[in-house]
């Protein structure tokens, strides 16, 4: 989509066009899942804030600037429903997650054995045990390949704070990833972006 | 070391992201969930927990909703009778 009609769309999504906001759907709804996915680690919470992402475009379409690109404004609304979805549903999830494990003595199938055991598995884990603003630094720049500088507009902090939460949460991953990259070839790459 | 940690994980996470994938029916709810509001409630998991209005009734019965009319200090307490397809029609 070149900037002429990208901007068309953004003036017709204004004026309530649902044919507009289903071709920005088809072409952002990748990026929009899959980031809520690694920072939420939920395949159904991701596809709930993709459509209140989605909602709150053509709600709120009036505040979008047709200039400027759109992606930033996606990302950010994807960080911060995400992080509402986090602090609303961890605080009572997690401990009942962990009762359940407890209950079960934490068995697994051997699909979940497996699945568990592979790496992809093991790096989105350790992603979803950091804290909050180091997670989604984190996944902005592996995941989606931004650059610093457009991490902190997105996310709307000085690029000191964006190097030095994506320098915390590297540490952290390193740690818990020790032993793992290890003399162990790296998984094939067969990921397109959106 | 920085460049190699970086290549790992990019690379695992997209693959992580790449075996997912969003249902292909959510276009469809998004457009349902702007002109009728009540969907949006209704989210995946949501969804797949409730039981289907099909399974306990069809378009031909007739269910009955508890009303009460108020009138100064007089309350009369009522069932409506409403015709299932009227509901079905009504939401549509």
């Amino acid at each position: 989509m070149n900037s002429g009609e990208h901007q068309d769309l953004v003036l017709q999504l204004q004026q309530g066009s649902l044919d507009a906001l289903g071709q920005f759907y088809d072409q952002y709804q990748r990026m929009v899942y899959r980031t809520a996915l690694v920072i939420t680690g939920d395949p159904d919470a991701a596809e709930d804030l993709m459509q209140d992402v989605f909602l709150r475009l053509y709600r709120f379409a009036d505040h979008i600037d047709p200039l400027r690109p759109l992606e930033p404004w996606l990302y950010r609304m994807t960080v911060n429903l995400s992080y509402t979805w986090m602090k609303r549903n961890r605080r009572w999830l997690r401990p009942l997650e962990d009762l359940a494990e407890w209950l079960t003595g934490g068995r697994q199938s051997p699909h979940e054995v497996a699945e568990a055991q592979d790496d992809w598995d093991r790096v989105q884990r350790a992603v979803s045990n950091l804290p909050f603003p180091q997670r989604v630094v984190i996944v902005l720049y592996y995941l989606n390949d931004l650059s610093l500088q457009d991490i902190s507009e997105i996310l709307e902090v000085p690029v000191g704070t964006v190097k030095s939460r994506l320098h915390y949460g590297r540490q952290a991953l390193r740690k818990s990833l020790e032993g793992l990259m290890d003399g162990e070839a790296l998984p094939s790459l067969d990921y397109k972006g959106s | 070391m920085n460049d190699e940690m970086d290549l790992y994980l990019s690379r695992c996470l997209k693959n992580w992201a790449a075996r997912r994938r969003p249902s292909p029916h959510g276009k469809d709810r998004l457009l349902r969930a702007v002109v009728a509001p009540r969907w949006k409630s209704m989210t995946t998991r949501r969804l797949a927990s409730l039981p289907s209005a099909r399974d306990f009734c069809t378009p031909n019965d007739t269910i009955y909703l508890p009303g009460i009319m108020m009138r100064g200090s007089f309350t009369l307490s009522l069932a409506w009778p409403v015709h299932i397809g009227s509901l079905i029609n009504l939401a549509q």
